[in-house]
C-alpha cells in the first residue's frame, strides 16, 4: 500500500501537472472544433489527498453533476473523468443541440457521453502518445448523479492499493455561454511512481 | 446538513451524543450504519471495496473486511453492546456500467462482502436501500434514532 510519504515528492506532482497539461490541451482542441467556440483552460492543479477527501477538491459531494469516465490501462493505469455541474450541463446541451434537454432523456445522456468521450478520449490518447502507445483506453461510462457517487467509479479503480492519491484537476470554460467543467485525472499512484522512475526523473 | 459529521470514503466515525452522521454521494460504495438505542451510540463506515486481501492500510474503513470489524470495535469502546446494535446499509449502486478494476459490478460485490462480514460478526441487518443505478446520501440521526436515504431524483425516505 502506497503511503503519503511515497508520493510527497515534488517531481511526481510536477510530472503529473505536465502530463495533465498535455492531455487537456488536446481535449479542448477537440471540444472547440466540435462546438465552434473558444474553450479556455487553466493551468492544472495537482493534489496529494486522502481517498476520503478527493470529492471535496471538486465541490459538494451531494451536488448533481454530469460525468463521463474513461479508464486506461497499460504502462500507466488510472482513470480520467470530465465533470460539468448541472447548469453547465444544460448550457452544453443548449450549445450543441440548440435547445435545452431534460437530463433524464436518454438522448441527452448519449449526447453527453459523446462530448465527454471526445474530451476524455483525447486526453487519454494524448497520454498514450506521450508514452509511446503503451496505454489503452477503456469504453466510456456516463452518468448524471451526485458528484460523490460518480467519483466512486474512478476511486474504486485507483484506490485499491493506495490510501493517498495524486490528482490533476484542470478547469475548462466556455466563457460567453457560461459553461464550466473539470477534467480530473487520477493515475494509480503505484503505476505513476514506476513510470517516473523508469523515465529517470 | 452543517451539523452533520461527514464520513468520507474509507473513513469511520462514531458518536456517543445526539447528532447526525452521514455519507454523502454513495455510488458503488456502501455505507454501514450502526446504532445502539440504549447506549445511544451510533457509527458509520464508508466502504469503497469488498476485500483488503491482507493489505495494510491507514484507512481500514476502505474495505468491508477491515472496516466493519473496526466500526464495531469503536462502537463497543464507546459502550455499545453487540446484541443491541441495529445495522442498516445503503449504497452499492451501479452508475456507469463500466467494468471497474475487473471487479465486474463493484456495487454488488460490496454489498455481498458487507453482508458476509455482518453475519460473521453476528450482527443482524435490519434495513437496507441498495443496488439500482442511483447515487445516495445516507444519514443516521442519533437523537431521532432514524436512518434516512436521499437520492437526487427520488427524494428522502427512511429505511
Amino acid at each position: 500500500m502506497m503511503s503519503k510519504d511515497d508520493l510527497s515528492n515534488p517531481v511526481i506532482l510536477d510530472a503529473l501537472k505536465e502530463l495533465a497539461n498535455i492531455g487537456t490541451g488536446h481535449a479542448v482542441t477537440a471540444l472547440s472544433s466540435m462546438i465552434g467556440k473558444f474553450v479556455g483552460i487553466t493551468v492544472p492543479e495537482v493534489y496529494l489527498e486522502s481517498l476520503g477527501k478527493v470529492a471535496t477538491i471538486l465541490g459538494d459531494p451531494g451536488e448533481e453533476v454530469s460525468a463521463v469516465y474513461v479508464g486506461y490501462r497499460g504502462e500507466l493505469d488510472g482513470g480520467a473523468m470530465v465533470i460539468f455541474d448541472s447548469s453547465s450541463t444544460h448550457g452544453l446541451l443548449q450549445a450543441l443541440m440548440g435547445a435545452d434537454m431534460d437530463l433524464s432523456d436518454p438522448m441527452a445522456l448519449s449526447m453527453l457521453q459523446e462530448i465527454g468521450n471526445i474530451l476524455v478520449g483525447s486526453f487519454v490518447s494524448a497520454l498514450a502518445t506521450f508514452f509511446g502507445n503503451t496505454i489503452l483506453a477503456e469504453p466510456p461510462g456516463v452518468a448524471v448523479d451526485m458528484l460523490g457517487a460518480v467519483l466512486n467509479v474512478l476511486l474504486a479503480e485507483v484506490g485499491q492499493h493506495a490510501d493517498y492519491l495524486i490528482i490533476a484537476k484542470t478547469t475548462i470554460a466556455i466563457e460567453d455561454v457560461n459553461i464550466r467543467g473539470w477534467i480530473v485525472d487520477i493515475p494509480t499512484p503505484e503505476s505513476f511512481k514506476r513510470i517516473i522512475e523508469k523515465l529517470g526523473l | 446538513m452543517n451539523d452533520m459529521l461527514n464520513v468520507g470514503i474509507g473513513e469511520i466515525a462514531v458518536l456517543d451524543k445526539p447528532g447526525k452522521i452521514g455519507a454523502i454521494g454513495l455510488g458503488s460504495c456502501v455505507a454501514v450504519a450502526m446504532f445502539d438505542p440504549v447506549a445511544k451510540v451510533g457509527g458509520m463506515v464508508h466502504v469503497l471495496l469488498p476485500d483488503s486481501r491482507g493489505q495494510k492500510t491507514e484507512l481500514p474503513g476502505k474495505f468491508a473486511d477491515t472496516g466493519i470489524p473496526e466500526l464495531l470495535r469503536l462502537m463497543e469502546e464507546k459502550g455499545a453492546r453487540r446484541d443491541r446494535i441495529i445495522v442498516k446499509i445503503a449504497g452499492g449502486a451501479s452508475l456507469m456500467n463500466v467494468n471497474v478494476g475487473n471487479f465486474g459490478d463493484i456495487g454488488k460485490r460490496n454489498v455481498e462482502a458487507v453482508r458476509e462480514q455482518l453475519s460473521a460478526l453476528n450482527l443482524r441487518l435490519q434495513g437496507e436501500d441498495i443496488g439500482g443505478n442511483e447515487g445516495r446520501t445516507f444519514i443516521l440521526d442519533l437523537a431521532a434514532g432514524t436512518f434516512s436515504v436521499k437520492t437526487t431524483r427520488g427524494g428522502l425516505h427512511q429505511i
